[in-house]
Parts: C-alpha cells; sequence; structure tokens
C-alpha cells in the first residue's frame, strides 16, 4: 500500500480535479464567485503547471512562474487559433484546455504512484 | 530523479575555478563553494530568535498602519502632484517600516524565502493595489480602451484587421484573445471586472520571473531578493496594467530567464579580441582583455531540451502576436546573448526574426501597410526621440515637473548604483557579461523609435531587470560582504530614497488617470441612446470610453483636431464642421479626467477647452443631453444654423 503519495501525486490531482470543475462550470452556466474563482484558478496555472509535470519538474515557486507563463502561452494561441480561424468557442476552449490538463496530469500521476510502487516494492525486499 | 530547478550557476571570487562545470539533469553544479545559507557566519546578535521575529513583526506592523491609512484617503482631493498628495502619514510609515524590515530580513540567516516573500506581496499590494481599493472606478484611461477590444472579440468571436479605430490591437491580438477567453469563462460581461487588479498579479509574476533569471547568475541568495526588492521601488513605468505590454514583459522575462538558465553558454561568434589590438590598446584593454569564463550549457536529456525548446518558441509566438515593440527588444537580446556566447541556442535569433516577419507581413500586414509613416518615421532620429519621450518641463504645471524630476532622479541612482555594482563585480573578476548585455542590448531603441514619445521610457523598463542585478550587487557584491551594519544603514536610506521618488512617479499623473464613476455614467448614456456610426468628439484621448460596442462610434479628441494650428476666433465651428459629416447622431462630451490631462500635458492653448465648451453651451446647434458634475455631453442638432461665417476657424 502506498502510504504517503505526498505532493507529487496530489497536486497534479488538485490540478486535475479543477481543469474538470473549472470546466463544469462553464459548460453548466454557473454564474457567481465560484465560477469566477474556478476559471481563474484553472486558466492562470493549471494548464501549465500539468504539462510541466510531464517533464518531472519538481514542486516549487519557479514551477508555478513558469506554470502562469506556459498556462497563458498556451490559452493565448488556442484563443488566437479560434480568432483568426473565425471558430470563437469558450465551451470548446474549456474543453480542450481540461482536456489537455487532465491527459497531462494523469500521466504524471501514474508515472509517480509507479514510481512510488517501485520504490516500496524495493524497501519490502530490503526489509 | 527529478530536474534540478534550482541548478544555479556558481559564482565564486574566482572566475575560473569552477567555469565549465558541466551540469547535469540529476545534479546541481558542482561548486566547491558554498552557497550564501551555508556560510557560517560568526554569531552578530546576542537576540538571532528576536532578530529572526523582528522582520514578521515588522511586516504585521506595515500592512496594519497601510489598513489604517486607507480609511483615510480622499482620492477627489488630489493635486497636481497626484496620489501621493492625498496619501495620509500612517501610509508613508507602512512603506518606511516596509523598507526597513526587508533590510532586516535580508540579514537574518538563514534567509527566509517565505517572510522575504511576503514583504514582496504586501509592498506590491500597498504600491500598486492601493488606488484600486480607493477610486472610484479602473485607474487608467487605456486601460477601457483595451476592454473595449476584448468586448468586441466576446461579441464577434473574431478581429477585424482593418477597423478604423483601435485597429493595431486588431492586429496583435493575442493579449486581447485571451483577455476575452479569461472574462468569458468567469462569466463576466467585461474585462473591466477584473482588469484593475492586473498591476498586483503582473507584479507578483515579475518577481518570480526575475528571481529565476537572477539565481541563474548567482549563488548569493540575498542578491536576487534585493534585486526584486529594487525593481518594485524603481518600476515607475505605468505598463503593469490590463495591457500587452504586461503581458509581453512577462513572458520576455521568462525568456531570459529559460535561456541563461537551461541554455547558457555556447561557442561565442565574437569576441573582443577579436577587434584589432591597436584599437583594443586603451584605457579599458586590461578590463575586457581580461579571460571571462567560458558557460557550459547543462547536459539536457533531448525530451527535456525539445520541451524547452518548444517552451521558448510558444513564449515567442505570443509575444510577437500580441505586441510590437516587445519582440524586437527580446530578438536584439538574444541574439547579443547568442554573439558572445552566453545562450547555446544559435539558431534561435534567426527562428525569432522569421516569426517577427511572418506576423508583420501575414496577420498584422493591413496595420503596416497603412502606417508605414509611424512605424519608419522616427527611425534614426534620436535627438526628436529623446526630446519626445522627456516631458517639457518648460510648460508643465510646476507639481509635474516635480514629478518628472522624480522618475528621472529614480533611474538615475538606479543606474548609479548599478554602474557601482558593475565596478565591484568587476574587480572581483565577476562581472556577469549575459546581464551587461541586457543593460546594453536596448539603448539602440532609443534612435530606432520613439514609440509614441515612450521610447526612453521603455528602454528603461527593458534594461531595469538587469540594472537591479548590478544595483543589488553594489551592496552585496560577493558571498558574505555587505553584513556590516554600516551597509545596512546605507541599504535603508538609499531604498528610503528610491521609494520616494516612486511615489511621486508612479502616482504623478494619477488626478487623470482617476476615473470618476460620472465618467463612465455618461459614456454608457452615450452609447446606450445614440445610434450606431455615431461621432463622438471628447476633449482629449483621456475618457474612459470604448469600453463597449467601440466599433458602433467614430471619435475624434479636440486636442487632436487642435493639435498645432490656431483655434480662429470661434473655434466651435471647427468643430461643427466635423460634426456635420455622415454621422446619425454626432456628440460633444466634455469630462474632468480630460480636462485634468489637458491641464497636467498642458496639451492645448490655454483655455481653448473651456472656451469650446461656453461656445457649445450657448450655440443653437448644441443641445445638452447630459449633465453631471464631471461629465457634460452636448448633442448636435443637424440643420440648426451654424455660427456666423465670419468666424470661420484659423488654420
Amino acid at each position: 500500500m502506498i502510504r504517503n503519495v505526498g505532493p507529487a501525486v496530489g497536486l497534479p490531482f488538485l490540478v486535475a480535479l479543477c481543469a474538470a470543475a473549472a470546466s463544469l462550470a462553464v459548460l453548466a452556466h454557473l454564474a457567481g464567485a465560484t465560477r469566477e474563482v474556478l476559471a481563474f484558478t484553472f486558466l492562470l496555472v493549471c494548464p501549465g503547471y500539468a504539462l510541466l509535470g510531464v517533464w518531472k519538474q519538481k514542486h516549487n515557486l519557479q514551477r508555478l512562474v513558469l506554470a502562469v507563463a506556459v498556462s497563458v502561452t498556451v490559452e493565448a494561441i488556442v484563443s488566437e487559433v479560434m480568432v483568426y480561424a473565425r471558430i470563437w468557442s469558450l465551451d470548446g476552449a474549456m474543453l480542450l484546455l481540461a482536456a489537455m490538463t487532465i491527459g497531462a496530469a494523469s500521466l504524471d500521476i501514474t508515472r509517480e504512484v509507479f514510481s512510488l510502487r517501485r520504490t516500496s516494492a524495493e524497501t519490502n525486499v530490503l526489509e | 530523479m527529478p530536474f534540478e530547478w534550482h541548478s544555479l550557476t556558481p559564482d565564486t571570487g574566482d572566475p575560473t575555478s569552477t567555469a565549465g562545470v558541466p551540469v547535469t539533469e540529476a545534479d546541481t553544479p558542482v561548486s566547491r563553494e558554498p552557497t550564501d545559507s551555508q556560510v557560517v557566519y560568526p554569531r552578530s546578535s546576542p537576540f538571532p530568535l528576536l532578530r529572526q521575529r523582528v522582520p514578521f513583526a515588522l511586516l504585521v506592523l506595515a500592512i496594519a498602519l497601510w489598513a489604517t491609512s486607507l480609511s483615510h484617503i480622499s482620492p477627489s482631493h488630489m493635486s497636481d502632484y497626484g496620489f501621493t498628495s492625498v496619501l495620509p502619514l500612517s501610509f508613508f510609515l507602512s512603506v518606511g517600516v516596509m523598507i526597513g524590515g526587508y533590510v532586516l530580513a535580508l540579514r537574518v540567516r538563514p534567509l527566509s524565502a517565505p517572510i522575504l516573500w511576503a514583504y514582496n506581496v504586501v509592498f506590491i499590494v500597498v504600491i500598486r493595489g492601493t488606488p484600486q481599493i480607493v477610486y472610484p472606478a479602473v485607474r487608467y484611461s487605456w486601460i477601457y480602451k483595451h476592454a473595449g477590444v476584448v468586448d468586441y472579440i466576446m461579441r464577434h468571436g473574431t478581429v477585424d484587421r482593418y477597423i478604423s479605430f483601435l485597429g493595431i490591437y486588431h492586429n496583435w491580438p493575442g493579449f486581447f484573445a485571451l483577455g476575452a477567453l479569461y472574462t468569458e469563462a468567469a462569466g463576466l460581461t467585461s474585462a473591466l471586472a477584473f482588469a484593475g487588479w492586473s498591476p498586483i498579479f503582473m507584479n507578483i509574476l515579475y518577481t518570480g520571473a526575475l528571481l529565476l533569471l537572477m539565481r541563474s547568475e548567482t549563488r548569493d541568495e540575498r542578491l536576487p531578493w534585493l534585486g526584486v526588492w529594487l525593481f518594485g521601488l524603481a518600476n515607475w513605468i505605468g505598463q503593469d496594467t490590463f495591457a500587452p505590454q504586461a503581458l509581453a514583459y512577462f513572458l520576455f522575462l521568462c525568456m531570459i530567464a529559460v535561456c541563461r538558465r537551461w541554455f547558457r553558454g555556447g561557442v561565442p561568434l565574437w569576441e573582443w579580441s577579436m577587434v584589432p589590438a591597436r584599437v583594443r590598446a586603451g584605457r579599458f584593454s586590461s578590463f575586457f582583455d581580461r579571460r571571462i569564463p567560458r558557460e557550459y550549457p547543462p547536459a539536457l536529456s533531448a525530451p527535456y531540451r525539445v520541451a524547452l525548446i518548444g517552451m521558448l518558441l510558444g513564449f515567442f509566438v505570443v509575444i510577437a502576436s500580441s505586441h510590437q515593440l516587445t519582440p524586437f527588444l527580446t530578438l536584439g537580446l538574444i541574439t547579443l546573448l547568442v554573439l558572445c556566447g552566453h545562450c547555446s541556442l544559435r539558431w534561435l535569433p534567426v527562428v525569432m526574426a522569421a516569426v517577427i516577419a511572418i506576423w508583420l507581413l501575414g496577420p498584422a500586414f493591413p496595420w503596416v501597410s497603412a502606417n508605414t509613416h509611424t512605424l519608419f518615421g522616427s527611425l534614426l532620429t534620436l535627438d526628436a526621440n529623446v526630446q519626445g519621450s522627456l516631458k517639457n518641463t518648460a510648460v508643465v504645471p510646476f507639481a509635474q515637473r516635480v514629478v518628472a524630476y522624480a522618475a528621472r532622479g529614480s533611474a538615475l541612482v538606479i543606474l548609479l548604483l548599478a554602474s557601482a555594482g558593475f565596478m565591484r563585480r568587476r574587480h572581483d573578476g565577476r562581472w556577469k557579461p549575459a546581464m551587461a548585455i541586457g543593460v546594453i542590448a536596448p539603448l539602440p531603441w532609443i534612435a530606432l523609435t520613439s514609440y509614441g514619445s515612450e521610447g526612453i521610457d521603455r528602454v528603461y523598463y527593458f534594461a531595469l531587470p538587469f540594472l537591479v542585478f548590478y544595483a543589488a550587487s553594489a551592496f552585496y557584491p560577493q558571498i558574505g560582504s555587505g553584513r556590516s551594519v554600516r551597509s545596512g544603514i546605507a541599504l535603508t536610506t538609499i531604498t528610503l530614497g528610491i521609494a520616494a521618488t516612486l511615489l511621486l512617479a508612479y502616482y504623478g499623473l494619477d488626478r487623470m488617470n482617476l476615473m470618476p464613476r460620472d465618467e463612465l455614467r455618461a459614456v454608457t448614456y452615450v452609447t446606450a441612446t445614440s445610434p450606431a456610426g455615431s461621432l463622438l468628439v471628447t476633449a482629449a484621448s483621456n475618457d474612459p470610453i470604448q469600453f463597449h460596442d467601440y466599433e458602433h462610434f467614430s471619435y475624434l479628441a479636440l486636442t487632436d483636431m487642435f493639435y498645432n494650428s490656431k483655434p480662429g476666433t470661434y473655434p466651435l465651428s471647427r468643430v461643427i464642421s466635423v460634426m456635420q459629416g455622415p454621422y446619425p447622431s454626432a456628440y460633444l462630451m466634455f469630462t474632468t479626467s480630460s480636462a485634468i490631462s489637458i491641464h497636467l500635458y498642458a496639451d492645448s492653448s490655454p483655455g481653448l477647452i473651456p472656451r469650446i465648451e461656453a461656445e457649445a453651451s450657448t450655440s443653437p446647434a448644441f443641445r445638452l443631453v447630459y449633465r453631471s458634475s464631471h461629465a457634460v455631453v452636448f448633442q448636435y442638432q443637424p440643420g440648426v444654423t451654424s455660427p456666423p461665417a465670419s468666424h470661420s476657424p484659423g488654420t
């Protein structure tokens, strides 16, 4: 059993959860502060944080700064493509970004879980 | 093993001792020198625990003083000195306590990153956030125009590259498309709902990006923290708002940080030694001839390398599609870094140039082809560019002269500190050429463009991250130095001085940046009641207009109409001749914020705008449709007798 997953699994899980919640809030046309908080948190941090996780970056403040930079970069490119292709769709953009985020976070979680299992098995053998 | 983000570059006293140490993904650079936190300092205080708690206590005190000050600020009583003129004593005390506390926090061992971060965030909230908290509406008239472009994209789902007004934004829409996504995703109707908080958010991001950049240059942990503090104190350029420049600047900092952290080094294409010996044989020859330790890039695996390069290219594509000037400044800096062997991606400048060319000749071509004079008119006109960028202190009110000199004084102090820091580092053989290149790279742009009379400001803005690195080095030239009480007092005194200039320079124009709610109501009234295609004539370009349905109007500012021309004996007739054009309806609007901007900038002939307002109020050709304490709107009555022909306008 994995007893101590820590931020390596917990944070990507939170990021995926935030992506799912934000896109649901948008698709369900939720109004008010909850949607604002979810949307801003997701858009500002999550896509970049999840993508940087694929490259095995440590969980620290520098990652957070670059996560914001990568997030706004990905979102600006997605928005611009939609603007120039005249296919502007909030739902489409949110679904695309959420799928990207959840996919990347899942990859990170899976890898971390396997890595922890391997470490745990090695420890048992040694014990 | 995960990649190490804190892969710091050795920064030892001896430049050759650790140069060329390759860095692997798993390791930090091998160095014989400890970091600053590893140095064992003599116990300088008999109360170390107390000393660690004092910065925290001072921060709490500063927050309390600031919170107390908020209820005593009355923005409507501002004088020509700007927001500073209505700030109570407790606000200044709060800033002073913060500065003292930060200097103390820098002296505590080991350094407490949470406390230093807390200081930076609180300082940003106090300086950049107070106007947003106490002002009745979002600060800066230009933010309303930016919100208008976001509103256009939200309603149309696209841009109009040939649009008559604010066309430049439709040709560089990256920031606005992003703004539309955020506004819609949050379920808001206008970007104005969050735009006012941008300065806080952007400055926190700048702090993070600058730490990333400076930590790649030094192992002294105090230096980056002092650098970001000085950056916050010396950044009086109001470009941290809801604007394309703010986003592009953040990505610019990230690009340089990524280049310096993971793609440092490389074979230089140019070296000082290539200059003929007789040219080199000057005063500084011994300095430049000194061997600069060659940098080696970390040994990255292929997937990491590809990911980082993808990140860099993504950043630059967004910069190039969002802002006009930043791509060129970024290209210039990275080209110099590559040429001098401080960035190993030798092909990067070529790709960046191609991205710029593709954007200019593709999506932005409608604007570029129609504005060649704007683009190239100020090319190589150094004198005009400098004169245009500097406020003409001879004509503006005395208070604005003080504000202008405060801004120049702040820049001068930073320059002097940076020079001192450079010299102190030079003596130790650690002058960090990459940072010096960062200072030098933006300079040619003073000669290349006036950038709407903001050329020098922008050059200073782009050199600032590198200037503050050297300025911080003036206090901490090497690990373990700058720990004397005298040094602490000097740092406190100088930063207090820079803070004083910041308060004057950053808030100096706030009398015109303050947008009364009355004016917003007047604009909303006009846009709600007038038919599409109407003309809106304003006194100056400083009204909170164009924030929604902006494409339904044509716009004209009286200050532009009468720019460099004599108003004549009856200036209103000239206004009427324009309003008689093919518009279904035409409005003439006078607001307090425009009147103040004309006063502060000395933008038109003295008394001209009040005279036009007085003439309109008595002319039968105009009907008063809206009046409040801060705004007056007249509607032009077509067909009603015009002023006498003898009152024809001058030219």
